[in-house]
């Protein structure tokens, strides 16, 4: 599981690897716009979510799983200076 | 256990007693460089051992006492008796975590915390370096770490984390901060946070604003992260503890969770809710309570400060029925729409730094009041008594009073005396509708304080010195740790030298051992001369009785002397791990540098035998893998074309076949080719033009054993300078051990080892030959016959002879000892013939006659006689002789 890319939309789910932080930085460098689908993800590793936070991604759809959705809600929050 | 941990344990306890010695002798010699290097080998090579194992907690002590070594040693700090504390203080710690690892097998993770300390306290002693700044020791923030904001969490997640913590588990505030490089650790900060034991809310935030975004190092961990959790701290420690320095965990009271907000809308509306709620309260109807309260909140929009104070008010009323005061704190907090204080109702002192605004007086820990807290305790008695002096009148008497007792009560438990009494006096007050049996009360207790007559609390005197540091642990803490904190600040660890166990295992220099070896072998060889006594007991002297008796004494001793003989062995005896331990790797390597896959299998490396036997088959097993590997096994594509698996499989395994141990090396590779062998060995001239006809194809894959053998093509780094296989032979024999090699061509090559078990008793047979005895191993005889005469046919004027099949050259000992005199046949006209074995081939020796096989201790011919090959050494017989023990091999 990781991330697929569409033209305005990056779909996370599933486990995201650290290894696809990389890649989910440089898109959302390329793609100020791009929103985040986030409903089928359980969980994803501390540094995409320091990009997601970094780059205040808009989320398109927030994770199914309770306990993530909270963090990061809260996460995003924080990172857009309340 | 597995041996390697137990070896740890052992070594780890010689290093430990190293340690010590050297820095008892440093106290002596502090400016000894040598010593202080090799006090730094000894901590770094500890700390290197522990690190094989997951001991986090002792590896962290250990790294900074290595760092600490290391500045001693670059002259960075001199070396001072705290020092040597510290550092023993340390390697005590070491120790008791290592008698737990020998008890249990692992370390608890309640050590986390005072290794953390140690580590701390060791790495205080060096001082920072001015050149590297950004280098700093890592366990010093942790402390620092700010911890989460009590009001920032959401109203739900507090309630719930109280109510856990109401049933009486304990709570703690997180603050965790992982290492900028830790992703490069395959650590993951935000799997780690949402997977803390009892987490009832975590959230993240950056630790600094926000770089652009196109500036942003995403493997940098730039996030710290904050955490409640219900849980006990030992599960905590735990889950934290390879990375302590990160994390900074305090307790906290639970009511300080209970933090009604919302928008401070209505204010005295509710007066009147107030005052029926304090009258339910005060008659103990809670069911009425919770109704009215219910009753209120559901009209309430939910945003409100006040409903949420009132669903706070209902959790309380839930979970901790009985506690009135702290519910009347909540009720009485809807009159201002302030947070109530509630830090006289904690059922534990809260932590110190906390908002000092919020009743400060009452907060010191009562286990440890300073000078300056115990002032302000007696200050707030004076007021309470001021108060007290207020004329008794109007509807607010009963609250003032009631105010004053709680009040009262607080201090009381903060000094550490019990507060019964004022539970009497409140009740004596409230019924008298006067302050007078309280104020009574507390002007006795005033004089009572006074300071001249005042008998000094035990804990105020130790306190003094603990309330400068910032947050001293509470006391539940300090209790329930088996590793407690002492007043004043040292640590102990309930161990001392004195207690320190020896361990079971001796380590004896061998050449003890081997001392104890030939006392046996003596022994062995005075018991031999027994059998020859009772003989000559019979026959010289002719007493039967005595001869007997003999024979039966050296039936005793001699059982003894075996087992003796075989519990030496044992102590001497080694597992083939010890030389299969390092194949893995030398395969691996051998593997990648020619381009072949290898499934390197070991079996039986359990097998043991002699530690000399054991040494001295590293170098050739060495060079007989890398020859296999070279060789022997084909690269991936050559294996696939011949149609066998890529990956070709070299099979080690030992087994030990009654007294000898069998190694084999079996591959699966290419086998080696007769022809080519033969070819080679031609052009290499080891074998002349008639041979090369006649020779077969067993017998010419022999030939790689021939000195100056190679047939690879190129000469590699690995083999192919024609040294291998021939020095393989030699060492091997030099065991006393031989070797045998099949091929088959194209399925692979099987080598078999054949060695003793141990070298220091050797069975050999005793023989005749022209009056002489002479002894030959017996290891090398295959048979011995009494050939008539005229079996005996002469080839080319050679002797030879028929045997099972085999024509078998037939050579007289005394030919080849150069004594002129011919063998002696029996009476029946036959000659005896003992039939060696000679590398592959078999040799018959005429001799004389056969006499008994014996065990003896075989010694190497001493000096200029060492030179003559044709013995392989002497032996003393029981009756005293000398057996003098041929060598076959170079004597044929």
């Amino acid at each position: 599981m990781g991330i697929e890319y569409a033209r305005n939309t990056a779909t996370l789910s599933g486990l995201v690897g650290v290894e696809e932080a990389e890649g989910l930085l440089e898109w959302l460098q390329n793609h100020p716009k791009g929103r985040l689908d986030l409903a089928a993800c359980t969980h994803l590793h501390t540094a995409n979510l320091q990009v997601i936070m970094a780059a205040q991604a808009k989320i398109a759809a927030w994770p199914g799983d309770a306990e993530l959705d909270a963090w990061l809600r809260a996460a995003v929050q924080s990172s857009r200076g309340e | 256990m597995n041996p390697l941990l137990e070896q740890f344990i052992q070594e780890s306890r010689d290093f430990l007693q190293g340690i010590g010695a050297k820095l008892i002798g440093l106290e002596d010699a502090p400016d000894s460089a040598e010593l202080m290097t090799e006090l730094f080998r000894l901590v770094h090579t500890l700390k290197g051992n522990s690190g094989l194992f997951e001991f986090p907690e002792m590896t962290r002590v250990l790294h900074a006492g290595e760092d600490l070594m290391d500045a001693v040693r670059d002259g960075r700090v001199g070396y001072s008796p705290t020092l040597a504390d510290q550092l023993l203080d340390a390697m005590d710690f070491v120790a008791l975590l290592i008698d737990e690892i020998d008890q249990e097998g692992a370390i608890h993770a309640e050590h986390a915390a005072p290794s953390e300390e140690l580590s701390r306290a060791l790495r205080a002693l060096i001082p920072a370096r001015e050149d590297d700044g950004g280098e700093k020791t890592p366990a010093a923030f942790s402390t620092g770490l700010p911890l989460p904001e009590v009001a920032a969490i959401p109203e739900e997640r507090r309630m719930a984390a109280w109510r856990a913590a109401a049933e009486g588990m304990p709570l703690f505030l997180i603050a965790y901060r992982p290492d900028e490089e830790c992703f490069f650790k395959g650590e993951d900060p935000f799997h780690q946070a949402r997977n803390a034991p009892g987490l009832a809310w975590g959230a993240t935030a950056p630790r600094e604003a926000w770089p652009k975004l196109m500036a942003l190092d995403c493997y940098r961990c730039a996030l710290d992260f904050q955490l409640l959790a219900v849980v006990p701290r030992e599960a905590l420690d735990e889950y934290f503890r390879y990375t302590p320095e990160q994390v900074r965990v305090e307790p906290i009271d639970p009511t300080r969770l209970i933090i009604p907000a919302g928008h401070p809308n209505g204010g005295p509306v509710y007066g009147e809710f107030v005052a029926e709620a304090l009258e339910l309260l005060e008659a103990g109807d809670r069911e009425g309570l919770k109704a009215h309260a219910r009753a209120l909140l559901e009209l309430s929009s939910p945003e409100l400060w006040l409903s949420s104070d009132l669903r706070w008010l209902l959790a309380v009323l839930e979970a901790r029925p009985d506690d009135a005061p702290l519910q009347r704190r909540l009720i009485e907090a809807l009159n201002t729409l302030t947070s109530p204080d509630l830090s006289d109702v904690a059922e534990r002192p809260a932590e110190t730094e906390t908002d000092p605004a919020a009743g400060e007086e009452t907060r010191a820990p009562r286990f440890a009041l300073g000078e300056e807290d115990r002032a302000r305790v007696e200050a707030l008695l004076v007021t309470q008594a001021e108060i007290l002096d207020l004329p008794d009148k109007g509807d607010w008497l009963n609250g003032r009073l009631r105010s004053v007792a709680a009040t009262l009560s607080a201090c009381l438990a903060n000094l550490g005396e019990p507060a019964d009494e004022i539970d009497e006096m409140l009740a004596a007050a409230l019924e008298a509708a006067s302050a007078e049996p309280l104020r009574e009360w507390l002007e006795a207790y005033l004089e009572g304080m006074d300071p001249g007559a005042a008998e000094p609390e035990p804990a105020a005197s130790a306190g003094a010195g603990k309330a400068a540091t910032p947050s001293p642990p509470p006391p539940s803490q300090a209790a329930t740790d088996s590793v407690a904190t002492a007043p004043g600040g040292d640590i102990k660890f309930g161990r001392r030298a004195e207690d320190a166990m020896p361990g079971k295992v001796l380590k004896v220099d061998q050449v003890k051992v081997d001392r104890l070896m030939g006392l046996i072998g003596e022994m062995v060889v005075a018991k031999n001369s027994l059998p020859y006594l009772a003989n000559r007991a019979e026959d010289q002297y002719g007493v039967r009785e005595l001869a007997r008796e003999i024979k039966g004494q050296y039936g005793v001793i001699n059982r003894i002397a075996e087992e003796m003989q075989d519990a030496i062995m044992q102590v001497r005896m080694m597992p083939v791990s010890f030389i299969f331990q390092r194949f893995p790797r030398l395969v691996r390597d051998i593997s990648r540098k020619l381009g072949k896959e290898v499934n390197l299998v070991l079996e039986g490396e359990e097998t043991e035998a002699d530690k000399n036997i054991v040494e001295a088959l590293a170098d050739p097993l060495i060079h007989i893998i890398r020859n296999s590997l070279d060789h022997g096994l084909e690269t991936p594509e050559v294996r696939t074309a011949a149609g066998k698996p890529r990956t070709g499989c070299l099979l080690i395994r030992a087994l030990q076949e009654s007294d000898r141990a069998l190694i084999e090396i079996i591959d699966d590779g290419r086998g080696i080719d007769p022809e080519v062998i033969k070819r080679k060995a031609y052009e290499k001239g080891l074998i002349d033009e008639a041979r090369l006809e006649q020779i077969g194809d067993r017998e010419a894959i022999q030939l790689i054993f021939a000195a100056g053998f190679s047939t690879a093509e190129t000469v590699t780094d690995l083999s192919g300078r024609g040294v291998g296989m021939d020095v393989v032979r030699n060492a091997i024999d030099q065991a006393g051990g031989t070797v045998e090699l099949s091929s088959e061509l194209g399925k692979g090559t099987t080598l078999r080892l054949s060695l003793p078990l141990s070298m220091a008793v050797t069975n050999v047979m005793v023989i005749e030959s022209d009056r002489q005895i002479f002894g030959l191993p017996m290891d090398l005889v295959l048979e011995t016959v009494r050939l008539p005469a005229d079996c005996i046919r002469t080839i080319k004027r050679k002797m030879t002879a028929v045997l099972r099949g085999r024509i078998v050259p037939l050579v007289p000992l005394n030919g080849l000892l150069s004594i002129d005199a011919a063998p002696i046949p029996n009476a029946d006209g036959e000659l005896a013939v003992m039939v060696v074995r000679v590398g592959a081939e078999r040799v018959g020796l005429l001799v004389d006659d056969f006499r008994e096989v014996v065990d003896v201790i075989l010694k190497p011919l001493p000096g200029e006689l060492g030179k003559l090959a044709c013995y392989a050494g002497s032996a003393l017989l029981g009756d005293g002789s000398v057996l003098m023990v041929l060598n076959p091999k170079e004597l044929i």
